[in-house]
């Protein structure tokens, strides 16, 4: 009896203290979730595996460097070119040249100074190093010349005044000189050292990265936030339950998510005016059968991104005939009736050409875990027309080998944009661009319009019509088959504010905590 | 053998699961109500009269695609069993009559696949080999290959040892008569376990693999690739992933109760299941010996 009553007692004091327990958990868990923090604690699926801006590239992986990185020049929400690192730049009259002055007595999180050496070793860095992924968008930058101390000077190879949006954010920003020459590995890899509003704290490989508020940044007074802790490779699955538990109050969530983020009370941030992402089609016309146009024609007809959008957009999605979401720019009206979804008629371009059903087959490449319900529903679609396909998904550095070396024959990918449009446009459909799987082809009419918007200023009246000029010719004449846009989610706690809504750029300017969740 | 292991509950439950399985293997694609490839406009829906599981993500019928995957999923396992039982098996019976040098080699390299980390090894075999079910069977047979070395080596050194082999082997028995006369049979009931567990591990790896885009492509459908897909859909199906799951775990308790019913059958000599009337006598010699050994003073002994 008495044992027994011990017992109790035992058992009752234990469940007292590990309840006293879990309360303690819960309510650091909570502060440290946001509500009266100054830490963001952000939670994504992805993995970023660099760190040095030239070996990312302008990709959607630039979410996790614009903290630490600062660009010549940065966006507004109007999308518009304002100074950041530089304070000013001018054209030469023939519009082949640009002079970039620099904000006096800035520095790097390492203390060096950002000055004209420091650009024109970045420029130089682009454009040689052997993993660069920026080669192709600076192509038309031939070389950098200091001037003087703050004053460099590119020459490009033709009229281009788009050269202040590639310098912007995602294509533009600007590593420590010091840094990067002793040891771009390092870099890369555990030290990232830019002059952009955070520094680093602590890296943990594919796992973890820790910034604080640095304040050697040029505009922090208007950085808030102390602290930002990133979580990579996290189950998408947890996300949303982390944000309710209070381990994350700012999360990257999947379209599924959203609904289930919005119901438990988070703010959902997404729009084509934020964050978005294109999935398309690249097609290798130096591979057959796309070697015959025809073959390309029947596809565009064939695939029916009203399907992509419905079944994997989870309502976020917007069929799309180009790779760009209504809204944007370079987005052409024109291009969604030019191949609407006809099954008959694409079966018809191939009887017409030739090929009886089941005599085209190809295999649809991608990287596993990412395009395999695309590559399902595409193989489908194709299935239809009589077209046989394979779906060869692997791991993105195999898959990379073959889609960079532009060996494969079909893959499905996708990007989230550029802040230069024309960069946009090169990667897509010019020779050298890392989405064009066809290079090196590209079309002559492409190229024309190409000129022709490079050569117009950005507040040209004409600058809107040029743009959609090239951007219907590159698609007419390029290899993309697109498949379907959709807006790429944020979920966060309320007692964070709404970030700016700037196209492609998690701008944390201005960002602060409320109390009161 | 058969009579010894049907005795056992454990024994009855394992094949009556491993007989479902087997239906299930073998009629499934044919059972399947709907084409398992083909989606619909009706995505991530319930179950209900028409599709009893539901559809997936492209409106595909999951009962259908569950049953035309099973096929793979175990065809697929017994394959894996079935290299590591070769590789394995062998090398580690011969280790121990080949000589220092080929025991030093195979003991080399089999502690190297043992250091090996498993999935990570698998990942980038099946980069080098290329991203194909065969690829990925080879990879993780050979990775569960050490387990076979291991049993068959262990179990071929006791019985090297031993006196009765020592007297074969003064007698003039040469190896190969030592190996099938006296060592196979003592080697045989640990292989027996090993290889149904291993049937139980290999589909679960099977099962992880193709969880991460490796071996299977799309759209084939397989136990471990549903699994997979399902849990990307938590959200708007969260019971979704407990078919396959269901499923998987059937497959490998079927296989560790087996395994399991095997040993206790098999006894110590193994003879049992060489011949059944060998098992029967080994049987009543055991149960005898038992039975001495529980009472010394029992008056009925001589």
């Amino acid at each position: 009896m008495i044992r027994t009553r011990k017992r109790r007692i035992g058992v009752l004091t234990a469940l007292v203290t590990a309840g006293a327990l879990l309360a303690g958990c819960s309510t650091s868990a909570a502060a440290g979730g946001g509500s009266g923090s100054d830490t963001v604690h952000w939670g994504t699926k992805q993995i970023a595996t660099a760190w040095d801006p030239v070996v990312t590239g302008s990709t959607g992986a630039t979410n996790y460097l614009t903290p630490i990185y600062e660009s010549l020049f940065t966006l507004n929400e109007k999308r518009e070119v304002k100074p950041a690192l530089a304070e000013s730049y001018s054209y030469n009259q023939a519009g082949d040249q640009i002079t970039i002055r620099l904000k006096p007595k800035l520095t790097f999180q390492d203390g060096t100074p950002v000055n004209a050496e420091a650009v024109k070793f970045h420029i130089d860095r682009i454009k040689s190093q052997q993993n660069s992924a920026l080669k192709g968008s600076y192509n038309n930058v031939k070389s950098a010349t200091v001037i003087d101390d703050l004053t460099v000077r590119l020459d490009l190879g033709q009229q281009d005044y788009q050269i202040p949006r590639l310098l912007s954010v995602r294509g533009g920003m600007l590593p420590s000189k010091a840094a990067a020459q002793a040891d771009p590995v390092k870099l890369s890899q555990t030290n990232p050292v830019g002059a952009g509003p955070y520094k680093v704290v602590e890296i943990v490989p594919e796992s973890k990265i820790v910034l604080e508020k640095w304040d050697g940044y040029w505009d922090a007074a208007n950085i808030h936030v102390k602290r930002i802790e990133i979580n990579f490779g996290i189950d998408a699955n947890t996300l949303v339950p982390g944000l309710q538990s209070g381990v994350y109050n700012f999360a990257q969530i999947d379209g599924s998510q959203i609904q289930q983020a919005r119901s438990a009370g988070f703010d959902i941030l997404a729009g084509v005016n934020r964050q978005w992402g294109s999935t398309f089609l690249s097609l290798n016309v130096n591979k057959a059968p796309f070697t015959d146009p025809k073959v390309v024609e029947a596809i565009r007809y064939a695939v029916n991104p009203a399907e992509f959008a419905t079944k994997l957009g989870f309502g976020e999605g917007e069929p799309s005939h180009q790779p760009f979401p209504k809204g944007h720019p370079a987005y052409v009206d024109a291009l969604d009736s030019e191949h609407p979804y006809n099954p008959a008629r694409a079966r018809e371009i191939l009887a017409k050409a030739g090929y009886a059903d089941g005599a085209i087959s190809f295999d649809i490449a991608g990287v596993a875990t990412n395009f395999d319900q695309v590559a399902e529903v595409l193989q489908g679609q194709l299935k239809a027309v009589g077209i046989r396909t394979t779906i060869k998904l692997t791991d993105f550095a195999n898959w990379g080998k073959g889609y960079y070396g532009k060996t494969l024959a079909a893959s499905i990918f996708g990007y989230v944009g550029r802040d230069s449009h024309v960069q946009a446009l090169t990667e897509h459909y010019d020779t050298g661009g890392v989405l064009n799987l066809s290079s090196p082809y590209t079309s002559a009419p492409f190229q024309q319009a190409l000129k022709a918007v490079r050569a117009t200023p950005l507040d040209s009246p004409d600058y809107p019509s040029r743009l959609q000029a090239a951007a219907k010719a590159g698609y007419e004449n390029g290899s993309t088959v697109s498949l379907y846009t959709y807006a790429s989610a944020i979920a966060k706690k309320k007692s964070l504010s709404d970030l700016p809504a700037i196209d492609g750029f998690l701008s944390w300017k201005g960002v602060t905590f409320t109390h009161g969740d | 053998m058969i009579r010894t292991v049907l005795r056992l509950t454990t024994a009855r439950v394992a094949l009556a699961l491993l007989a479902i399985i087997a239906l299930v293997t073998v009629l499934g694609p044919v059972l399947a109500p709907y084409d398992p490839l083909k989606g619909g406009d009706q995505t991530l829906a319930g179950p209900s009269a028409k599709h009893w599981l539901g559809t997936d993500y492209i409106g595909r019928d999951v009962l259908s695609r569950i049953l035309a995957g099973a096929p793979l999923s175990i065809v697929s396992a017994l394959e894996v069993a079935g290299i590591a039982l070769v590789l394995g098996t062998i090398p580690g019976i011969l280790s121990v009559y080949l000589g220092s040098v080929f025991e030093w080699l195979s003991l080399r390299v089999v502690d190297t696949f043992i250091a090996l980390p498993f999935l990570v090894f698998a990942v980038a075999m099946t980069a080098l080999l290329g991203n194909g079910i065969t690829q990925a069977m080879i990879v993780v047979g050979m990775l569960l290959a050490p387990v076979f070395y291991r049993v068959s080596r262990a179990a071929t050194m006791s019985v090297a040892r031993s006196q009765y082999v020592e007297a074969a082997s003064i007698a003039g028995a040469s190896t190969s008569w030592i190996v099938r006369s006296h060592v196979w049979s003592k080697v045989l009931p640990s292989i027996a376990v090993t290889l149904a567990t291993t049937l139980g591990i290999g589909l679960v790896v099977i099962s992880s693999l193709t969880f991460l885009g490796i071996g299977i492509q799309p759209p084939t459908p397989t136990w471990g690739g549903i699994l997979a897909s399902d849990l990307g859909y938590l959200a708007q199906k969260p019971y979704a992933p407990i078919f396959p799951t269901l499923l998987i775990l059937a497959a490998v308790l079927a296989c560790n109760l087996l395994a399991d019913a095997i040993r206790d059958a098999a006894g110590e000599t193994g003879r049992a299941l060489t011949g059944a009337k060998t098992a029967r006598s080994n049987r009543t010699r055991r149960l005898a010996a038992l039975a001495d050994l529980a009472d010394p003073a029992d008056p009925s002994r001589p």
